[in-house]
């Protein structure tokens, strides 16, 4: 039953990033792999294996505040426990592409409580690396990524290495 | 006639040292300007992986010269020049740079780049006002106006400004601005923090980054080092860290002051004046006084000479 919520990002399979909580019986299969390409100016898309991780790890690992066997942190539900935001799956859904508070308008809608949440690729790499460290996953940044042409350039990568 | 000269003296005297050590003891407890939207970037030195990727997108946006090696080569960690970790200059405005401390079994990595002080020495000490404070936070540079005596890269205590060697004729400064023109000034965050793929950089209001850096502080309680680097320090930076390891094993200066560099030249500086304008005049006079004295009785004594002859 608790397999349904493992939906994480259906929706980042398919490029959209941003998931609508569906009611439980609608939900589809947890996806077996999900494509990441929101570094895609720099780096190509890292194919991240879903399947490999679900039959691993618990759900609530990653999910931390929503899926699998009961939140890891309580720290959102204790607003949003009966809210939309609790039924979030995708890591899009509340790990925004951008964090920064950046005009002055904008940065005093913020929230109290929404005053240091990360960004998604933020988010996506101090989720995977710290636990790739310790269960000796690749964690160099060209284990995942591999470089564009503009990532190359940016990085002053002449000649064919790496 | 004599004594009421010298009275006259006295309290001339006694009125300038007044007029001048007063002034004085005010402006000390002076205070910093506060601009209310200025910006800031809390780095969290927990997160740094040391990718260079804001190295990379620095060198990027701000269309420096190529690097010798390229920015995924992590070699450069192990470069040491006179003994010393990588430094900024005319090529990088960033570096980041690697400790390995005992005990610790993973690498600290610690990102150098211009703090943008509140109140900046290298500002204070530059005598043609090349440097501005803009109320975005940066501290930006007129090369324009620059006479390269490089009075700033003494100023500044995190040895930030560098100078142009490269080019003789053409003075100039170079450290990192902010993304100033291409960026902060359109209330966007400055390259090497949007390139930061672990949210090791944050941007946003200094006061707010202060807010998040506490809040970090005591939510992960015993994790953090319980300071805000920057908070303070020479009067306060734009730039804020926190940390896991004690502030100095990974090369921060903790003698920085808690005030502006400025104020503690300022009570020495503000003698300057008074000695190159004041001090041979009222020498002068002390001389003229004490040989005056001697002139009177040498004439005195001639006289009674002659008088006794």
């Amino acid at each position: 039953m608790n397999n349904v919520f493992l939906m994480i990002a259906g929706c980042l399979l398919t490029g959209l990033f941003s998931a609508l909580p569906l009611p439980a019986a609608n939900r589809p299969d947890p996806p077996e792999a999900i494509v990441l390409n929101t570094l895609s100016e720099l780096y190509q898309p890292v194919v991240f294996d879903h399947l490999s991780h679900q039959d691993n790890y618990n759900c609530n690992t990653c999910h931390h505040h929503t899926a699998g066997t009961g939140a890891a942190t309580d720290f959102c539900g204790k607003c949003h426990d009966h809210s939309p935001p609790r039924q979030e799956l995708s890591c899009a859904g509340c790990h925004l592409p951008l964090s920064h508070p950046i005009s002055s308008t904008e940065a005093e809608k913020i929230p109290f409580y929404h005053i240091d949440i990360l960004s998604l690729k933020s988010a996506l790499h101090l989720q995977c690396i710290g636990c790739h460290q310790d269960e000796d996953g690749p964690d160099g940044c060209l284990d995942c990524h591999a470089f564009t042409r503009k990532g190359k350039k940016r990085f002053q990568i002449t000649g064919n290495d790496s | 006639m004599n004594i009421s000269r010298r009275i006259a003296l006295k309290t001339a005297l006694a009125g300038m040292i007044t007029s001048l050590l007063f002034p004085s003891r005010r402006a000390e407890s002076h205070q910093i300007k506060q601009y209310q939207n200025s910006m800031g970037v809390l780095v969290d030195l927990t997160r740094c992986i040391g990718c260079r990727s804001c190295e990379a997108a620095c060198n990027a946006e701000q269309k420096l010269p190529p690097p010798k090696k390229p920015f995924n080569d992590l070699s450069v960690y192990d470069e040491r020049e006179h003994n010393r970790r990588r430094r900024t200059d005319e090529t990088r405005y960033t570096v980041v740079n690697r400790f390995e401390i005992q005990g610790i079994d993973h690498p600290l990595f610690r990102k150098v780049q211009c703090n943008h002080c509140q109140e900046p020495a290298c500002l204070t000490s530059c005598f043609v006002s090349a440097y501005t404070k803009t109320p975005e936070g940066a501290v930006i540079y007129d090369q324009s106006v620059c006479v390269g005596c490089r009075t700033c890269m003494v100023a500044c205590p995190f040895y930030i400004p560098t100078f142009r060697y490269s080019s003789a004729f053409n003075p100039s400064i170079v450290k990192c601005i902010f993304c100033y023109d291409t960026r902060l000034k359109y209330q966007r965050p400055p390259a090497c923090v949007e390139a930061c793929p672990m949210g090791a950089l944050t941007f946003g209001r200094r006061k707010e980054m202060i807010q998040i850096g506490r809040r970090r502080i005591e939510n992960n309680r015993g994790l953090y080092v319980d300071h805000i680097y920057g908070e303070y320090e020479a009067g306060g930076t734009s730039w804020l860290y926190i940390s896991d390891v004690p502030f100095e094993k990974i090369g921060f200066d903790m003698n920085i002051p808690h005030a502006p560099i400025l104020d503690s030249v300022k009570n020495f500086l503000g003698f300057v004046p008074m000695v190159l304008t004041i001090w041979p005049a009222l020498f002068a006079g002390f001389h003229l006084l004490a040989t005056r004295k001697e002139n009177h009785e040498r004439k005195k004594t001639q006289v009674e000479r002659e008088e006794r002859q």
